[in-house]
This record gives C-alpha cells, structure tokens and sequence, in this order.
C-alpha cells in the first residue's frame, strides 16, 4: 500500500500504546534491559573479556611478552604456547594480552581527549549559535578535514614515533565528532519546551545545560564513546601497523600484525591471532555502544 | 476594570523574523499589536497556527524584545532588560504550555520538576512540603513526587506543569493551549481546575487557544489574532453575542456542535446506488 | 450482509488484553463513529481492522470485509485491499508522508500500486485528486514537498490519496484533531462531501463526540477496550443509555461555543482512564461511574435491542435531558 496510508501510526494510536509503555516502563530496572538487549549484552562480555586480560597482563602474562626464545622461535600452538610464539620466540598469547593494555590505554586517553575538548564546545556551539558557535563549528570542519593519519605523521615527524602521538593524533581527530554530536543533541534539548519553561523561571544557560541538556544528552554520548572507542582500536592498530606508534619491542597488535607479515608464508597464524583480538575488540566495543543507543531509543519512546 | 495601571500593556508591539542570516527573507509574526491586560482578568488570546500567538507569549516572559514597540509589565518596560533586571518578572509570571510531555524535563522526577522554579529563583521553603502542598492544589496525590512525567496520563501531566507554575506563587498564569492536546472529558477537568486555581489564588489569566469555546468558559476579554495582526477586542459576552469582523464570526462558527440532525441531513443518492468505477 | 463486520475482536499485546470483544459492523456507504478517551482501544481497533498492528500485538477473531475474512487473510492479500478498497487516514499528516517524496509523487502512488498507472499517468490523476480536495493551484502544490504545506493542507493531501482508487471503505483516525479550528471545519466538511461523492463507507475515529455527531450516522462507544454503546447518532444524542456516553455527550455539550454558562463548573468525567491491565474487573468504567451497584463487578452482557447495543448493569433510564434548546 501507498507511504501514505501506511507510513506511520497516527497519535491516537500512539496514545493507546502510551498505555503499554506506562505499564511496562515500571520495569524500568535498567540492569534488566539490557540484559534483555543482545547487543549490549555480548557487547558487554567481550569489552569485560578485553579490560580483564589488559588488568591481569599488568602482573601476570603466561609469558614475559618480551623474553627472547631462539630455540622456540616460529613454534606453532602447543600446551606450552598456547597460540604458539613469534619470529623472536615470544609467547604470542602473552603479547596479545599486553597488546591489550596499549588498545585499551590508547583508546581511553584519546577518547578522553576528544570529549573533554569536544563536548564543552559541542555544548558552547548550540548554545551560542551566533559569531561564537560558527567560529566553533568552522574550527571543527578544519579539525575534520585533517585525518588521524595526517595528524599521527606531522606528530611523529616532530616528536617521533610513540603512544603519546598515537593517543594525540587520534584525540584530536575525533573531536570535531562529538562537537558535532554534542552539538546537533543539544540543540534538540534547547530547542525544547521544558527548556523554555526553565528560562521563563529564570535558570541561567549554565544551570540550563547541568540540568536539562547533559542529563538528556548523556546517553546518546556514551554510546558515541562506545563507538568511537572501537575505532579508537581500528585507528591505533592501523598507525603502530604503520610504525607511527608504538615503538618496536613493546607489544600491540597492530605491530604484531605488522611483523607477522614477513613470516605470512611460514605460519599464517600469526597473522591471524592480532588480527582477530582487534575484530573482536572493535565489534565489542561498537556492539555496546549500539546497545546502549537502543536502550535510549526504547526509553525516549516514552 | 481595576482604575490601576494594567497588569500588561502592549504599545505598537511588532515582530518579525529575520531567517537564514540578516540579509535574508523576514516574517512579520507581529505587526503592531497594543491591548493591556487587567489585574484580575483572564485574558484570551485566540488565534490559530500562524497568527503570532505563541510569539506573543514569550514577549510576554520576555523571552524574546520585540523589534518595535514596548512591553510593559505593571508600567514597568520589561522588554530588552537582561535576565537580572528579569528576576522579578521571572517569579511573577508563570507559563503552561501545550503539550506538557515536551514541557516536562523527560529526566526528572515530579519533586524535582517541582522543586526546580524555587530553587532558581532561590525561594526560600521546605521544598518536600512545598512540593505536596502544589500536588494537592492540582489535586495530584504527593506519592507523584517520585515518579516521572512519563509514567502519567496527558491530564496528569498537565496538572504537574500547571503545578509547577504554581510554585514561586506568581501573579499571572499564561497559559499557551493548556487542554488543546487533551481529549474532551480531560480537557473539561483541567478547565474545572484553572478556574478554581484562578479564583483561589487570585491569578491574573493570560489563556492562549484556538478555542472559542474553551475561551467562552474561562476568560473575561478576547483579542483575536489573526497572522500577526490585532483582529478585535472586547469582552467575552460582547464578543460572543455580537462578533464584528469577519474572522471572528467564522472562528465561532467553524467549532464543532452536538448535532442530532446529521440522519435528517439529506444525502441524495447514497443509498442503494451502483458505484461507479 | 455488512460490508465490514468486527466480530468477537480482541487485541492483546503478550497475556495483556488491550481490546476485548469488539462487535461492530459498518454497511455500505454507512458512516460510524468510533468515540471513546485515549487508551479506550479505538485506534488499536482502527489498526487491527487495517492489519497494521505493530510489533508484540496480535489480533484474534473476525473481522470481515466483504465477508471475507481479513485477520485470516494473507499480507499479500491485505495488501491487494488495503488502499485499494480500504483506506486509512492518519491523525498527523506530517508523519505519515514521506518527507523526501513530492506531494503529487505520493498521492499518485497509490493508483500506481493498485491500479497499474504509469508514472505520467498516476501524476496527472494526483493533479485530479488535489483539485478535488479543493487546492487552488494542484499543478504547483503537486509539485511541492510536505514541509512546504500547512497542516490542513498536508490532511487534505492524505484525504486525496484515501480516495484515489475509489475505495468502499475509509478508516479516519482522528483526523481533524491536530487541526486548528477553522482548518478542522474545512477539513470535516470536505471529508463529509467527499464520502459523500464516492459513496464509500466511513469509520472515523474521534474523541469529540461533536465531531463524529456532525459527520456520521452511527455512534459506537468504546471504553477500557470494550463496546460499551452504540446506535444512531440520534438516539445517542438524545437518549444515552450508558453513563460513560452520558458523560462524554455532558462534557461535549458544555464545550461548547453556544454554552454560555460562564466560570461554571463543566461536566468531566471523574479520575482518569488506567492504563492498559490496571482496569477494574467487570465493568471497566465501574470506579469512574457515579452509576455503579455490586453487579458491575461482574462483565456486563451486550445487550441488542433493535439497532442499538448496550453494556451496562445500571444505564441511564429517564433521559436526563441536557438543554438542547440551542439549535
């Protein structure tokens, strides 16, 4: 049938289902829900997987992920190595694990960089959608038109190859994402009624974003983080697998990968091994923060 | 009415829009409207999508100057003032609009939506009794307090934000479509309710509606609006009994009517007709 | 034999009940009225009787267009129906047009869909069609986007598509109720011609009982997802047997521009309706009835008598006559 007739529910209808949503929302125990959300749900366990074995590689590896074995170099998966060792003999399971630590460090640290930046100015922007905001929202086009890899190659050209360049280079990329994120949500929460009401009982424009816009905005940021976190990883992997970042000893996947290419012939698996622990990283991270987006849908449909 | 100055008193008040930067196209939402609005009175102002209405009142909160002319709030030009100046105005004049699920901050709980106009304008009460105090002026049990607007019905809501205008005891209530979006029984409570508040409290009623009929029940004046400009003004039974301009007549006409007529209606060649292809 | 008959409906959302045996049946070219508050379950019944029950509902029972069973039918087969011989029309027009698609683009489509118009064709018919839902210009709105229209007139652009294929049957859910008052009048009375043109049958959903007595021939109540009364509008108006159509017919009579009864207290209807599952048993309005005895614990029986239904243990007797003397 026609987009016309069948396009959407009307009102009245929604008002009937306003009725389920009452009697259903005094389930409103979050914790529930997401339970209840496949997504969030194996998203979770995996990000859980992920952040336990980067906390245990910080005192316990099988392994010294950087212990030396000629003898054993090259070895395949055995009870002793469990995804077998590298070129140098190295414990591959021990360095996935301590690879773990630098995605998860990386990520958090420019994730952090990108919001403590991003968000205040998202929420200057649409507050001040004047001379200041579209100065705001220029600076961040700017921003955006430098890619993370430009960026991690000016930085490294300057101050040389490190973590620090890696969590700077992606940081900054990514703030002109919640700038425009922050903003475009926020501008929704000013644009609204209760807003209105606030300014008309006198509530300051700070008082107004504390306690309307970020409560509101809040989840839809998160699951950005989320999001972006898993990038994060896919970012990080890609500049060490491109010698930007991490330095060569130290273990990350994605210098990991970029060493097992020259043995691809010898033992393809080690190919496999950094290169499944990002897939899952980076799907555990997006599948949560999808998970969470939908946990606000389904609540702004109230 | 009362010999003092008027509770508002517009002057040649216009508005207009400037959209896409200032050199692009502008809209008139108010060409030079002027009435007052007595101390006591409840004043509707009727109009539909489109007439300056909602423009109007937040000229009124003085959330937005109007371009020419001059607001006043007990001879007083509150128009153009910043927010510090507004302090006073801000505990005095309180608004209820439309649609109560999008007035409501979706994020708080009745208490705090409550409790929110004290606390900016830093009124100094015991807010959990002052909070059950305004539950039960709009007849709400104070178990409310801890729930959130969503979990209400339409009617429930309205009375939560008409609670909410209560709180810092303002003098004037403008109320923008109260009971548009409320089905009919509803509508009939919410109205019983404001009528009551009203005369308890002593309110001075700004009542903003498309609604001759809702209008009839509670206000006292009229001005019609109709695409930013001033229509007519008048008393209510003046109004109602003799409309001058044509807008209004067809705003009373256009209302909706109990009619049991509609089978004696004739529909010729309805029944038993073929259809035709 | 009715054109479209609602037996025994219910709709159920998991082991909630949201409608409960809805009986109704709308002949051809008859008009009834489906009143009742928000969460009363009429436009769950308007959807269900369209098949478009969202996700977590299900329907069970009859409901026969033609006497063909449509809850039985194939969504291949609703789909043949729907549009062609069953239309609906939505409350806000704005949701329920596509936003990227023109106007004439999409009141065509249906004709494009059912009746096998080429794309000229459908365009040149959508022009017919918004001239006779009385556009000045069709050719230039035809040509517009559903942002560029009014709210009335993005109703009027709904109504025109309803109506393309020339359907027996359309379903109105509250159509005029976003609207404001004198665009709600053109809207009524372009509705009410045009149903009247096609001859099609119409089932409009409302919550004003003023609206519905202006345009249709039949009343049926709805309450807490159940058929409390129904019967022509006249003998509705004039002689309501269940205390909840009393009660709305009170509060629509009272509101209304000729009542001149000022600062009054206007007839409501006590507390509010509950949501779905927090009913009382048996009668569903017995807490908010000032009409109530002990029987009402229990489901009043549906009562026919002649053309009119009633359920309830203690209707309204005597006509307690409001003044009617305005007209």
């Amino acid at each position: 049938m026609s987009d016309l007739a069948a396009g959407t529910t009307g009102r009245g209808a929604l008002d009937d289902l306003a009725a389920l949503d009452a009697s259903a929302a005094r389930d409103t125990r979050a914790w529930r829900r997401w339970l209840r959300n496949p997504n969030s749900l194996i998203g979770g366990v995996i990000v859980l997987l992920v952040v336990a074995s980067a906390l245990t590689s910080l005192f316990w590896t099988p392994y010294n992920p950087l212990a030396v074995d000629p003898a054993h170099a090259l070895a395949g998966p055995s009870l002793h190595h469990l995804l077998g060792t590298d070129e140098y003999g190295r414990d591959v399971f021990s360095r996935l694990m301590a690879s773990s630590q630098i995605a998860l460090f990386v990520g958090a640290l420019s994730v952090l960089i990108a919001t403590v930046i991003g968000i205040p100015a998202g929420l200057l922007a649409a507050q001040r959608p004047g001379a200041i905001g579209q100065v705001v929202l220029r600076l961040a086009d700017i921003l955006y038109g430098f890619p993370a890899l430009l960026a991690a190659i000016v930085l490294a050209a300057a101050f040389g190859a490190s973590k620090t360049t890696v969590v700077l280079a992606i940081g900054i990329s990514y703030i002109p994402v919640f700038i425009r994120v922050t903003r475009s949500n926020a501008l929704v929460v000013l644009n609204s009624e209760y807003v209105l009401a606030a300014r008309a009982y006198g509530r300051r424009p700070l008082a107004i974003l504390r306690r309307h816009v970020v409560p509101n905005i809040a989840t839809t940021i998160i699951a950005q983080m989320s999001l972006l976190f898993s990038l994060t990883v896919l970012a990080e992997a890609a500049l060490d697998f491109l010698g930007l970042g991490t330095a060569a000893p130290a273990a990350s996947w994605g210098t990991m990968l970029q060493s097992s290419q020259n043995y691809l012939g010898n033992d393809a698996l080690l190919t496999v091994w950094p290169s499944l622990a990002i897939v899952i990283c980076v799907l555990g991270f997006s599948l949560l923060g999808d998970g969470i987006g939908e946990l606000r849908d389904a609540r702004s449909r109230h | 009415m009362s010999g003092a100055s008027p509770t508002f008193d517009l002057r040649g008040v216009s508005k207009i829009y400037q959209t896409r930067g200032r050199h692009g196209p502008s809209v008139t939402a108010l060409n030079d409207i002027s009435f007052t609005v007595n101390e006591g009175d409840s004043t509707a102002i009727v109009g539909e999508s489109g007439s300056g209405k909602s423009t109007l009142s937040r000229l009124l909160l003085a959330l937005e100057a109007p371009t020419s002319g001059s607001v006043r709030y007990r001879d007083e030009v509150i128009s153009g003032r910043d927010e510090r100046q507004l302090r006073d105005l801000r505990r005095r004049v309180q608004i209820v609009f439309q649609v109560p699920m999008s007035s409501l901050d979706p994020r708080m709980k009745v208490h705090d939506l409550l409790a929110e106009p004290l606390r900016a304008l830093k009124i100094e009460v015991d807010e959990g009794e002052r909070v059950r105090e305004l539950l039960q002026s709009v007849e709400m049990p104070t178990s409310a307090a801890n729930r959130y607007a969503h979990q209400f019905s339409g009617g429930q809501r309205q009375r939560i934000a008409i609670a909410r205008a209560l709180g810092p005891s303002p003098e004037v209530l403008i109320a923008d479509e109260p009971v548009s979006a409320l089905d009919v029984s509803v509508r009939a409570q919410i109205l019983n309710l404001l009528t009551g508040l009203v005369c308890d409290y002593h309110l001075t009623l700004v009542f903003i509606s498309h609604d001759m009929a809702v209008v009839r029940h509670l206000c006292d004046s009229i001005v019609v609006l109709y695409r930013g400009n001033l229509v007519e003004t008048g008393r209510t039974e003046e109004l109602f009994a003799s409309p001058r301009e044509d807008y209004t007549k067809e705003l009373l006409a256009a209302a909706p009517q109990i009619r049991a007529a509609r089978v004696a209606r004739t529909r010729k060649g309805r029944e038993g007709e073929p259809r035709s292809a | 034999m009715s054109l479209l008959e609602v037996r025994n409906l219910n709709v159920s959302s998991g082991a909630l009940s949201l409608v409960g045996d809805v009986n109704f049946e709308v002949d051809a070219g008859e008009r009834v009225g489906l009143i009742g508050e928000s969460g009363s379950g009429k436009s769950l019944t308007a959807l269900a009787i369209m098949g478009l029950l969202g996700e977590g509902l299900s329907a069970s029972g009859e409901v026969r267009f033609d006497n063909e069973d449509l809850l039985a039918a194939s969504e291949r087969r609703r789909c043949e129906l729907r549009g062609s011989r069953i239309a609906m029309i939505f409350q806000e027009p704005m949701s329920a047009l596509n936003p990227t698609r023109r106007i004439g683009d999409q009141v065509g489509e249906t004709l494009r869909i059912h009746q096998n118009f080429s794309r000229r064709a459908s365009e040149k018919a959508a022009i017919e069609l918004l001239a006779r839902v009385e556009f000045a210009e069709p050719e230039r709105y035809a040509r517009m986007y559903p942002h560029e229209l009014s709210g009335g007139q993005r109703q009027r652009a709904m109504i025109a598509s309803a109506i393309s294929c020339d359907p027996e049957v359309i379903l109105a859910d509250e159509p005029t109720t976003a609207l404001d008052v004198t665009v709600q009048r053109r809207v009524l009375d372009l509705l009410d011609r045009l149903v009247d043109e096609e001859g099609c049958a119409l089932l409009l959903i409302a919550h004003d009982l003023a609206v519905v007595s202006e345009v249709c021939d039949r009343v049926v109540t709805m309450y807490g997802g159940h058929v409390v009364e129904s019967g022509s509008v006249a003998q509705i108006i004039d002689e309501p047997h269940h205390p909840y159509t009393k009660a709305l017919l009170a509060t629509s009579r009272a509101l209304s521009v000729t009542e001149s009864a000022s600062g009054a207290d206007l007839p409501s209807i006590p507390g509010t309706v509950p949501s779905a599952g927090q009913f009382p048993r048996g009668c569903p309005f017995r807490d908010r009835c000032d009409r109530s005895v002990e029987a009402c614990v229990e489901m009043p029986p549906t009562l026919t008598e002649d053309t009119r239904t009633l359920a309830c243990w203690n209707p309204v007797e005597r006509v307690e006559r409001v003044s009617d003397g305005a007209r």
